[in-house]
């Protein structure tokens, strides 16, 4: 009798393991597009057999040990570091073509364009110093190379600022994740202490940890305990992150090692280097046919400056002399009591070919900035896609190993559910045999 | 390997946003007609065709230096030759009038005409290029010759007005070229001591006072040695507009070489991307038609 008790038993318990296999199965199904869930499986082991004296140990049946997630760590720390290092080149990309547009080479609006019909209008002017007109058209093509560098300059400092305002959000996304995932650790450890895995709490709090993945580079080490340890990784050593740690995440900054923060802090320098560069241009340009302007017949400087700028600011303070703009100073083209001299004005024009930035010209200098542009935003192009298309295949692998297969998932359903009918049909022999025990025996 | 729906699309989903992008690049490229459109592009590329932009610009400004001094050049050929015209006619008549056989009132017939001459050489000399004095030197403005007339409107004087500066074009980087004649080399010759101006005054006197001594020897000596000095300002003015019309040949054939250089750099090969990008058309439908069979069915489908 205790036999078939036990029996049933064991069929029972078949019965309710095909359950949890169903259940799992259902649970597995509806999450198959939830981002981050890694497909669970009940892991099955033979209960504790029973020992009977003479015949040996009699198994008992099926007993569920967990159901645990199915997820390959390392593979997870390998796409969290290609994440922060693709996040770091897709800022880099982005910005890089902001700067691009500001630029707008090599179409006809470009500075290179204005730079050269700046110079072309003091040639025209050399050879008809006596004609007014020429006058203007210098007055108006230097106002355009003014304004265009005066705006270009204001677009950069935009790009900055844009950049930092975003970084300033994404600080304060990275506080909020660290926050989450230390109560997350909390819930975690409590429920781990009572044996059970929190399967689905530790897939939300991967899922958090890749997304500060995207903001800078996380080094993650597991506690025995069943918490996870996050520090940020910088060029010399680790920064801690947790509750307490993360207000201070600003003073390092500069110093972190890939992701989308180090991206904003290197372009908000680099574009920085930039509007430097536009200064020099500037600044050397004005410098040049101020030197030439100022002179008059004998050589002394007696005239009016051309130009007019602030020092260290050249690009967003350079202007025309605005006595020059309303007239009241003429340009100096030449002797002004002979009509026909041109000199002065055929001076400044030679000083395009002259060598007045170091060694080379100032046209050589502009395309040394273009060229620079060009190459570190392909670069940045180049290393995004490249980073894409790594991480794709990245992602791949992942999914082949924690990824939901619905017909892998059917497959299983139909098998829980047979096992499940025959547990039953057990059942029912049992109580036949029981029925004959009980109803048919005896009298 | 274990292959789950999800991989699945997202393979789908990558490779169709890749080949939209591929399309998408082409068809600016197609509408630009420009291989590069910025500078990331192609860097070098782009740097290729700023340089080439300038130094065609550049050019075409040369050109319009070059042009305008050829015009203002062929004035000064043009006035310089009828200037010598009219100095070989008073010659003749300086050796007419040197002829002791001719009456005094003859003689001041012929002063009459040298004196009309005087004047139509003035005229010349005061020949303008678009409004400007082409023999001022640096003064432009103002008509650099003038006849003095007394009160009964003989000839008393030619003066000349201007400066002797010269007027200074650039034709190509960093070289320059000198393109005028002042009046000043005419009336100040460095070959003999009277001047233009100096030496027709002489004439007139002498034919007034009837002085056929001085008509037959110094001052035919002093016009020869002026008539000498225009022609030396004409082989100066011819070589001149010699080496203008190498320039502008030169310059021309540089434009021209540039611009061929420039659209092989930045301009596509129309029918090259249209062929292109019809057959990514045809790789985007395909990927299209075989996404749409191949992530359908499941098990589900099968399963009673």
């Amino acid at each position: 009798m205790a036999g078939i008790f036990s029996s049933m038993n064991t069929a029972v318990r078949g019965m309710q393991v095909s359950q949890l296999g169903v259940n799992t199965t259902n649970h597995n199904i509806t999450n198959a597009n939830t981002p981050g869930f890694s497909r669970q499986r009940v892991q099955l082991e033979t209960t504790r057999p029973q020992e009977l004296a003479g015949i040996g140990q009699i198994g008992m049946g099926v007993s569920v040990d967990k159901i645990n997630r199915v997820r390959d760590t390392f593979l997870d720390s390998e796409i969290r570091y290609e994440t922060s290092v693709k996040e770091e080149f897709d800022t880099r990309k982005d910005a890089l073509e902001q700067v691009e547009i500001v630029f707008m080479e090599p179409t006809e609006n470009g500075l290179n364009d204005v730079m050269g019909k700046m110079w072309d209008s003091w040639q025209e002017l050399s050879s008809h110093p006596e004609s007014s007109t020429s006058r203007t058209i210098v007055v108006q093509n230097s106002i355009t190379f003014t304004t265009s560098v005066n705006h270009m300059n204001t677009q950069l400092e935009n790009i900055k600022e844009n950049l930092d305002n975003v970084k300033d959000e994404k600080l304060q996304f990275v506080e909020s994740i660290v926050d989450q995932v230390d109560s997350l650790n909390t819930q975690i450890v409590s429920i781990k202490q009572s044996g059970s895995e929190p399967n689905d709490l530790m897939d939300k709090r991967d899922l958090l940890i890749d997304e500060l993945s995207e903001y800078l580079q996380v080094k993650t080490t597991p506690q025995a305990d069943g918490t996870i340890k996050m520090q940020a990784v910088l060029e010399t050593g680790t920064f801690d992150l947790d509750s307490s740690t993360v207000g201070n995440l600003n003073t390092v900054l500069t110093d972190l090692n890939h992701g989308s923060l180090k991206g904003h802090e290197d372009m908000i320098v680099e574009i920085g280097n930039f509007q430097e560069k536009l200064d020099t241009l500037v600044k050397e340009i004005a410098d040049a046919i101020n030197g030439v302007h100022r002179k008059d017949e004998n050589g002394l400087d007696t005239k009016e400056d051309f130009f007019k700028y602030t020092l260290g600011d050249e690009g967003k303070t350079i202007e025309v002399n605005p006595g020059i703009i309303d007239g009241s100073i003429d340009i100096n083209a030449g002797d002004e009591n002979l009509s026909g001299d041109g000199s002065r004005a055929l001076e400044i024009a030679q000083l395009r070919n002259k060598q007045t930035i170091g060694n080379i010209t100032t046209d050589s200098f502009y395309k040394d900035i273009i060229a620079e542009i060009g190459i570190v935003s392909q670069d940045a192009i180049r290393m995004s896609d490249n980073q894409e298309t790594l991480l794709r295949q990245l992602d791949q692998r992942k999914d082949s190993i924690s990824g939901v297969s619905i017909d892998e998932e059917v497959a299983n359903l139909v098998q829980f559910q047979k096992t499940y009918e025959a547990n039953s049909k057990v059942i029912s022999t049992l109580v036949d045999m029981l029925d004959t025990l009980i109803n048919r025996m005896g009298l | 390997m274990r292959v789950t729906n999800k991989m699945l699309v997202s393979n789908f989903k990558a490779n169709l946003s890749r080949n939209l992008g591929n399309l998408a690049k082409l068809q600016e490229q197609i509408a630009t007609g420009k291989e590069v459109n910025k500078p990331s592009d192609n860097p070098t590329l782009v740097i290729k065709s700023l340089s080439l932009n300038n130094s065609i610009s550049q050019n075409d400004q040369y050109l319009r230096n070059i042009e305008e001094s050829g015009d203002w050049v062929e004035i000064t050929e043009t006035s310089l030759s009828s200037i010598t015209d009219n100095i070989q006619r008073i010659r003749e008549l300086t050796i007419y009038g040197s002829t002791g056989s001719l009456s005094d009132e003859d003689r001041q017939s012929l002063r009459v005409e040298v004196e009309q001459i005087v004047d139509g050489i003035v005229q010349v000399g005061n020949n303008n290029y678009d409004g400007r004095y082409v023999f001022g030197g640096m003064k432009t403005t103002e008509p650099p010759f003038e006849t003095i007339k007394d009160v009964d409107g003989n000839v008393i004087d030619m003066v000349f007005s201007g400066d002797n500066k010269s007027l200074t074009r650039e034709i190509s980087p960093n070289v320059t070229m000198d393109i005028n004649i002042s009046g000043d080399e005419l009336m100040n010759p460095s070959n003999v001591t009277n001047g233009l101006g100096k030496t027709l005054m002489n004439i007139l006197d002498a034919l007034k006072n009837n002085d056929t001594n001085n008509l037959s020897n110094n001052l035919l000596k002093d016009l020869d040695g002026n008539i000498e000095n225009i022609i030396r300002l004409r082989a100066k003015i011819g070589a001149t507009s010699n080496r203008l019309d190498a320039a502008k040949n030169k310059n021309e054939l540089d434009t021209l070489k540039m611009t061929g250089l420039l659209s092989k750099t930045e301009d596509i090969d129309m029918a090259e991307k249209i062929m292109e990008y019809k057959v990514l058309e045809s790789v985007y439908e395909a990927s299209l038609n075989i996404t749409g069979k191949v992530i359908q069915p499941t098990l589900l489908d099968f399963l009673r």
